[in-house]
């Protein structure tokens, strides 16, 4: 039973994922912080830190609690149902756009989603801040990291570690 | 080899293996003061760099319609961040209003919004 939840939970939560993953973190976090009770708020912060390290797309952090749920066949289902659906979107919009991108219809609703993705992501940005930005130390560290990927162009993994290896370092 | 083999085997599977690893380590060694620390400082980044992420979009987004775009976006962000109502009923409530907004026959009225009156 604790399978199908998860499976149909990240199904559910894959179609949030309007221009990015990102946009399905306040609902994930609901879903999996409160509503659930699979994993606290640290450990989300935690396993979307952890899974931003990894090669591959950004919202592989399915992977982190599918796994925290029913171990690597959780981690799989989670994985599966965040990422095929979407897949099989983009797939079948990538056959027929040609087609479809002189529709009027088509380039209203491409138009009218990406302020909502904007917003959505916008309100990640918050969810996870209000979990990861805890005092002036991290509050620091966040603002630093993005001026760095904002100005220098560092690759975000880079900035993400460094950022860890200095919390580390500094003292408590 | 099919387009979508190559991108599963290429893009999703290290990244499924690596997460799959990390998560394995996270939850059976427990967390030291040291381990916490690093996980705090990369929990703040990330927060850093979608932050930025976001900004770009919204670059993209506000082109063309600002004042109607940042309404939509600022709605949706009050609604899911504070007011923290489910993010399905926002997409479907502000994603009607946004698409009326934007429908066929708005944009060329909307390409001069937000620019000075000549």
């Amino acid at each position: 039973m604790k399978l199908v939840v998860l499976t149909y939970t990240f199904l559910r939560l894959s179609f949030l994922c309007i221009g990015g993953g990102f946009a399905s973190i306040p609902e994930m976090q609901r879903q999996v912080v409160s509503l659930h009770g699979w994993l606290t708020a640290r450990e989300f912060v935690d396993g979307f830190a952890l899974s931003q390290l990894s090669p591959g797309p950004a919202m592989l952090i399915s992977t982190f609690v599918g796994y925290r749920v029913a171990g690597i066949a959780g981690a799989l289902l989670a994985t599966g149902a965040m990422f095929l659906p979407t897949s099989l979107l983009a797939w079948v919009f990538v056959r027929h756009w040609a087609r479809l991108r002189s529709r009027p219809w088509i380039l209203a609703v491409e138009r009218a989603l990406s302020p909502l993705a904007v917003g959505l992501m916008a309100a990640g940005v918050y969810t996870l801040g209000r979990s990861a930005v805890t005092d002036g130390r991290t509050a620091l560290l966040a603002l630093a990291a993005a001026l760095l990927v904002l100005w220098r162009r560092l690759p975000p993994v880079a900035v993400i570690l460094a950022a860890g290896v200095v919390n580390w370092f500094l003292p408590r | 080899m099919g387009g979508g083999d190559r991108v599963f085997l290429g893009v999703l599977l290290p990244g499924i293996v690596a997460v799959l690893l990390l998560s394995s380590a996270y939850f059976s060694h427990g967390m030291t003061p040291g381990l916490s620390a690093m996980l705090r400082g990369m929990g703040a980044a990330v927060a850093g760099f979608v932050l930025i992420v976001t900004g770009r979009m919204a670059q993209g987004a506000f082109r063309g319609a600002p004042a109607r775009s940042v309404a939509i976006a600022g709605a949706a962000f009050v609604a899911v961040a504070l007011l923290r109502l489910n993010s399905y009923l926002v997409l479907l409530v502000l994603g009607a209003v946004s698409l009326w907004l934007h429908r066929p026959g708005t944009e060329t009225r909307s390409s001069g919004e937000g620019e000075p009156a000549p």
